[in-house]
């Protein structure tokens, strides 16, 4: 139980009226639906859906060295990041497990700013000012969380309606990268980032203007959604959920995130342990799987294979775009698993790399 | 919302139809509309010996899975077959093609323990 007072982002009375259903997540009262997470889910796939992540951590970090403070607590080189361009990567702790999966936007001269989950938040925000007290560094961390609102705009149509209220040509702007417009005079960062496997934006401002932004989308026919959808648009294209694949105990390589693992730059937290896992050999391997027949896998269901359990789902449900239950699982290396239990009963699969539909997120330009 | 006055109700949210020593079962439409995107049930297999408020099948949601509770002690003689491949069925048709399973009867004195479509109304009222 939370004994504290729910924590409500600028739309949650926006919610209500909508008929959104309130849950708590991460001591954050979030809509997990409206009217159906199947039509919520079926609008970002087609059209457009909006998402509030005002639930998501905003932290900004400032000051000479804050990019060389940053890139000793992440995984992956952000030095190489250029000026407004975003780069996904890890948080560990000394002994390689995971803290946090973050987003950083790389700003003018050393300002970094970062997107961390919400159940993690604080926590990071704790870990920083110790690394910060530690090392010594005129480095101000500043969690812009409350002062602030945030959305996502996901889905076919995100390019052109985003594009139109902002009133920017957005055609032309990098998957993962961000930029500041200004409406009314009021900045607003935008970025080409998302959860959902769609083209889309997430746009992050006061919360006078992510409400009129919100009003605006809706009235142009985007979708509100619940995180209920945003679970099932995650899972159809295998992105990790912390707490779920993710966790304190989680070797990264064996979740398939080596790439944001960056073992030749200087040292970071966590880098002598991630060689070390990396040297031993994983004896885990996130997995996708999908079900031959009807059912649903859930996190925590055994996996089979030659009648044995040879490892554990960690997210599961049914894929709309599949008509079949989809899954990720952590299974021992070598073993190819043959089928999900669910309920006592072992119902058959087929291993299949996720993404289990194809990614429709902006190419990568090329450097020219 | 849906009561329907000719039906007894459980307060797992279960309704039964009863005609003589059959009884028919499913779902209410408040259960419905709060599991919402019902994507797969698990029937009975036919046979079956129900013990009344026992688990005997499985509702989900794209959320949740849900647990049918057995409002009667009896045998399973029929389920509704079409939920294989139309589980939204319990969405769109609750009391009539959304129906999940039936049985025959063993203690007709169970009856008394379930609950009249006034009873229900006020067991959802309490539940708000």
């Amino acid at each position: 139980m939370n004994p504290d007072p729910p924590l409500r982002t600028c739309l949650s009375d926006l919610h209500r009226e909508s008929g959104g259903r309130m849950v708590d997540f991460a001591g954050w009262e979030m809509p997990v639906q409206y009217e159906s997470i199947q039509k919520e889910h079926l609008a970002t796939r087609s059209s457009v859906g909006i998402f509030d992540v005002g639930h998501m951590g905003r932290i900004s970090i400032s000051g000479e060295n804050a990019l060389d403070f940053v890139n000793r607590l992440v995984t992956r080189n952000i030095a190489a990041l250029k000026v407004r361009q975003v780069g996904y990567t890890l948080v560990c702790n000394t002994e390689g497990g995971v803290q946090d999966d973050i987003l950083v936007y790389r700003g003018e001269g050393s300002t970094v700013s970062l997107v961390v989950n919400a159940s993690n938040r604080q926590k990071l925000l704790q870990w920083f000012q110790e690394c910060r007290e530690s090392q010594g560094d005129n480095i101000e961390i500043r969690d812009n969380t409350p002062a602030t609102g945030m959305i996502a705009v996901q889905g076919p149509g995100a390019e052109v309606v985003t594009g139109h209220i902002l009133r920017q040509d957005l055609s032309r702007m990098g998957y993962y990268h961000w930029r500041e417009a200004s409406l009314l005079g009021t900045p607003i960062c935008v970025s080409r980032t998302g959860y959902t496997g769609e083209d889309g934006f997430e746009l992050s401002a006061p919360p006078e203007m992510i409400r009129k932004l919100w009003l605006t989308l809706f009235s142009a026919g985007a979708e509100p959604c619940g995180l209920g959808a945003r679970d099932i648009l995650r899972l159809e294209i295998g992105y990790p959920l912390y707490g779920h694949e993710l966790t304190e105990q989680t070797n990264p390589w064996e979740i398939g995130l080596g790439r944001v693992i960056d073992l030749g730059k200087s040292d970071f937290i966590g880098k002598t342990s991630l060689q070390a896992m990396k040297d031993r050999g994983l004896s885990k391997r996130l997995t996708g799987l999908v079900l031959k027949e009807r059912g649903i896998p859930r996190e925590g269901y055994p996996v089979i294979a030659g009648g044995k359990p040879v490892g554990t789902v960690t997210s599961g449900g049914y894929s709309p775009c599949r008509k079949a239950g989809v899954a990720m699982a952590l299974v021992e290396t070598g073993c190819v698993p043959e089928a999900i239990e669910i309920r006592g009963q072992a119902i058959p699969v087929s291993v299949e790399k996720p993404p289990f539909i194809p990614s429709r997120v902006k190419a990568i330009p090329k450097p020219k | 919302m849906d009561i329907p006055k000719d039906l007894l109700y459980t307060r797992t949210h279960e309704w039964v139809r009863i005609e003589n020593d059959t009884a028919t079962v499913g779902i209410t439409d408040h259960a419905q509309e709060q599991l919402t995107d019902i994507v797969f049930v698990e029937t009975p297999q036919v046979g079956k010996k129900a013990a009344q408020n026992k688990e005997i099948g499985v509702v989900e949601s794209c959320k949740i899975a849900a647990d049918i509770y057995s409002p009667l002690s009896g045998e399973v003689i029929a389920t509704n077959d079409r939920l294989a491949n139309e589980p939204d069925l319990l969405n769109k048709d609750p009391y009539g093609e959304g129906w999940i399973f039936q049985i025959r009867i063993s203690d007709q004195s169970e009856l008394k323990s379930l609950l009249d479509a006034d009873a229900y109304q006020a067991l959802i009222a309490e539940e708000k």
